[in-house]
């Protein structure tokens, strides 16, 4: 008898095993499908101010993704107070913080389970591929809350198809972060500004001739560079795109990219690997990433790194902490030469919430909720404007007085540009430039095959989110 | 009347298919299912949000595009060089040490083997650390001497030859433990009528070390074939599949699909192809020592 029962068991597990293994996938996933369907409703008739009556009968608890360069304390904060707010409904926040170099891994592991988020917190341009393959709430109702205090490019960047797909809660302008000690210490005091806070405007000729060429003779026979460049990956890509600009050229037009058709592009370039095999960075940029030179600039072993104002702000929090030896750290601006004359540029991040479409409506709900009354807030909101730059009017003149750094950056508004160019599919194009860089970088093409390369191959991915984006084609 | 034998046979081992049949049942699941799971998920596109039935244009991608193309190069490029340099070196070595005092033996075993017990992950930080043209320690002593610095993970010639010298730094402890376990456990009298007969080592080599260690060259074959098809931290931790691809491999390139660019169909197409390839080299390797065992019949 017990024989026959364990030759039933062990047959009924084949069989189950087998027949698992036959299993289709599913035709449509729930996350997507309902995002699409939820993005057209809303579409066709934008929500109304939520009701209590329609929130969802607690305990209901969410998670909150982000890899936002912030103060934890910033998001535990603002968690508790609307855990405390929400106490009767019994909605919980729980809190999973990480690095942006594990956003994507964590973001396809999730999809692929099913494990989404109902809400992240992120750099808009990232957000914007999620938005194309469905997994974002349209959120226009609730941006346009607050939309006549938010600022016009703020807002306007996180349009697709006229709909908004998340609120902005910080920018933050990137380009470079120099050690002004180690400037006056190779003579160049001049080029260093008397306030701390203003973003410093040098010139191509004067980084190519004077600068670069300076702190390179104070480096010499040390392991120490003076300014970073970094092709190893896609992380913090957007410094070598503020570079590819430096002598006027254009990355994108009309949604499409032409970094190899532009002349100017393709000199930048070619100026770019001169300095590198001149000694005027790091010779490893092939194999060097944006993270690794961040590091190696808190250490002071470079003079020149890329930077954004979030990356500022932690540095000199680190420094106040004593987990860096603290030095003189200022911004300056990337130098351009283009038309005859001398600018400067500089590249905005937006960051805030999304409310990811994770096929649970309970969560989704408690997810927008969550963000109503972030935008309601005045204290949270601040905290998060502090962090960088304030995304709403009515933050920054409240802060201003307090942050003289806010004042300098707004005198860069006009310098600053959108690195993505508003295509779709951008975070997927950045899988073809670093590539080509590696060739232009190791000699093994010339800068102009290896832009028009890039071109080609980042065409053939906007092509592909234009032809099968579900916001622009839901 | 077969179907009596069948029962027969069957009640005659129940406890042999009960022992084994937790094995049986867990490769099922974890082993049997994803192999299946991964090449149903290979004929869809889920990139757009729901799963649509592509049939086989994964494959057809993987089969069009360069950089795919250049994964699968490099990955059998990196097999048909680091595998028979471990068998080859793996033989000579143990071959050199196994019939010395055992001390010695312990002592080379040891050192060969500390790069296998080491994390791959400290392994590569340890040769990025020396190879680093900005930072590494080669530079630091090229700058001491005043010569000039050589950035061999940058270079489009060298990247992948120095790859290949990498993984078989760090596999070769493996295969010399094996092959010394096997060659102690031959019979001393071989090894002294070959002496006696005036063999040179060449010749205990050629006619009583090589033919009589095989079942352990098919299993170093069997498994660092199917080890190197799946290098990924090197690549990860040294180059990141460049300069320009130049060191992608297909399973760099799987995780870089998966879970970089959300392309879970196309990275399981890579993941069949993965496992067909390494079925081919398997079954390649025992037809011809089958072939072999024929003939010496």
């Amino acid at each position: 008898m017990i024989k026959r029962i364990l030759s039933l068991v062990l047959a009924c597990g084949f069989v189950v095993t087998l027949a698992a293994c036959a299993a289709v996938p599913e035709e449509s996933s729930e996350p997507a499908a309902s995002g699409s369907e939820a993005a057209a409703a809303e579409t066709a008739a934008p929500e109304t101010e939520q009701t209590e009556s329609q929130l969802p009968a607690g305990p209901v608890e969410i998670e909150l993704w982000t890899d936002m360069t912030i103060d934890e304390t910033v998001l535990t904060n603002a968690i508790e107070k609307f855990e405390a707010a929400y106490a009767d409904q019994g909605y919980t926040i729980k809190l999973n913080k990480f690095a942006g170099s594990e956003r994507n891994k964590l973001i396809s592991a999730a999809i692929e389970t099913k494990t989404l988020p109902a809400l992240l917190l992120s750099a808009w341009f990232t957000t914007a591929d999620y938005v194309h393959q469905g997994l974002v709430e349209n959120i226009t109702d609730l941006a346009d809350t607050v939309k006549d205090d938010m600022y016009a490019s703020v807002y306007n960047t996180t349009l697709i198809n006229g709909n908004s797909y998340m609120v902005g809660l910080y920018q933050s302008y990137n380009g470079l972060l120099y050690n002004a000690d180690l400037f006056k210490a190779a003579g160049l005091g001049q080029y260093v500004p008397d306030n701390e806070y203003e973003v410093a405007k040098w010139t191509v000729s004067d980084m190519e001739n004077v600068i670069l060429p300076t702190l390179a003779q104070q480096f010499a026979g040390t392991q120490n560079y003076p300014m970073a460049f970094f092709a190893a990956d896609s992380q913090a890509d957007t410094f070598m795109l503020n570079w590819l600009t430096m002598l006027g050229g254009k990355l994108w037009d009309n949604g499409y990219s032409i970094a190899g058709d532009d002349e100017n592009t393709v000199a930048a370039l070619e100026k770019m690997i001169s300095w590198t095999n001149a000694g005027l960075t790091n010779s490893n940029v092939v194999t060097k990433s944006g993270t690794e030179v961040g590091g190696e600039f808190k250490n002071q072993m470079s003079a020149i790194v890329n930077g954004q104002i979030t990356n500022y702000t932690s540095n000199l929090a680190a420094m106040e902490k004593g987990d860096i030896e603290k030095f003189d750290m200022r911004i300056a601006a990337i130098p351009v030469y283009a038309d005859g004359k001398d600018t400067c540029t500089m590249a905005n991040y937006v960051y805030g919430a999304a409310v990811i479409n994770n096929g649970n409506d309970d969560q989704i709900a408690v997810a927008k909720e969550f963000v109503r009354w972030l935008l309601s807030d005045t204290e949270t909101l601040t905290a998060f404007g502090l962090n960088a730059l304030p995304c709403y009017q009515s933050v920054l003149s409240a802060t201003e007085a307090d942050h003289p750094l806010f004042t300098e950056m707004a005198k860069m508004e006009p310098y600053v540009w959108d690195f993505t160019g508003g295509v779709p599919g951008y975070v997927s194009t950045r899988a073809y430039l670093f590539p080509e860089l590696q060739a232009a970088f190791s000699g093994e093409k010339t800068a102009a095959q290896a832009l028009s390369d890039y071109e080609a191959n980042a065409n053939e991915v906007i092509q592909d989110y234009m032809d099968n984006s579900l916001v622009l084609n839901g | 009347m077969e179907v009596f034998s069948i029962n027969k046979t069957l009640k005659k081992n129940w406890q042999a298919y009960l022992f084994t049949a937790p094995f049986v049942v867990l490769s099922a699941v974890f082993m049997v299912y994803p192999i299946f799971g991964g090449f149903v998920n290979s004929l869809y596109n889920s990139k757009w949000g729901s799963n649509v039935f592509v049939g086989f244009a994964n494959y057809a991608k993987i089969f069009s595009k360069d950089i795919y193309l250049l994964s699968i190069r490099n990955s059998l490029f990196l097999v048909a060089t680091v595998v028979p340099l471990l068998i080859v070196f793996g033989l000579l070595i143990a071959g050199s040490i196994f019939d010395k005092v055992p001390a010695y033996v312990s002592g080379v075993r040891i050192c060969l083997y500390i790069p296998v017990i080491i994390s791959m992950v400290v392994m590569s930080i340890i040769w990025r650390f020396i190879l680093d043209s900005q930072t590494g320690l080669i530079r630091y002593f090229t700058m001491q001497l005043g010569l000039e610095s050589v950035d061999v993970l940058s270079n489009i010639k060298w990247t992948l030859i120095l790859l290949v010298f990498i993984l078989f730094t760090m596999n070769i402890g493996q295969c010399v433990l094996l092959y010394v376990a096997d060659m102690i456990g031959i019979s001393k009298e071989l090894i002294e009528a070959c002496r006696i007969d005036g063999g040179s080592r060449w010749h205990m080599f050629r006619y009583i070390l090589i033919p009589l260690t095989k079942p352990t060259t098919v299993f170093v074959f069997i498994t660092q074939a199917s080890a190197t098809l799946k290098t990924f931290i090197v690549i990860q931790l040294l180059t990141k599949g460049g300069p320009n691809f130049k060191t992608t491999t297909m399973m760099f390139l799987l995780y870089q699909e998966a879970f970089e660019n959300s392309n879970t169909g196309v990275a399981s197409a890579i993941g069949v192809l993965m496992f067909l390839i390494s079925l081919l080299l398997v079954t390649f390797r025992f037809i011809s020592l089958r072939r072999e065992e024929n003939k010496a019949k």
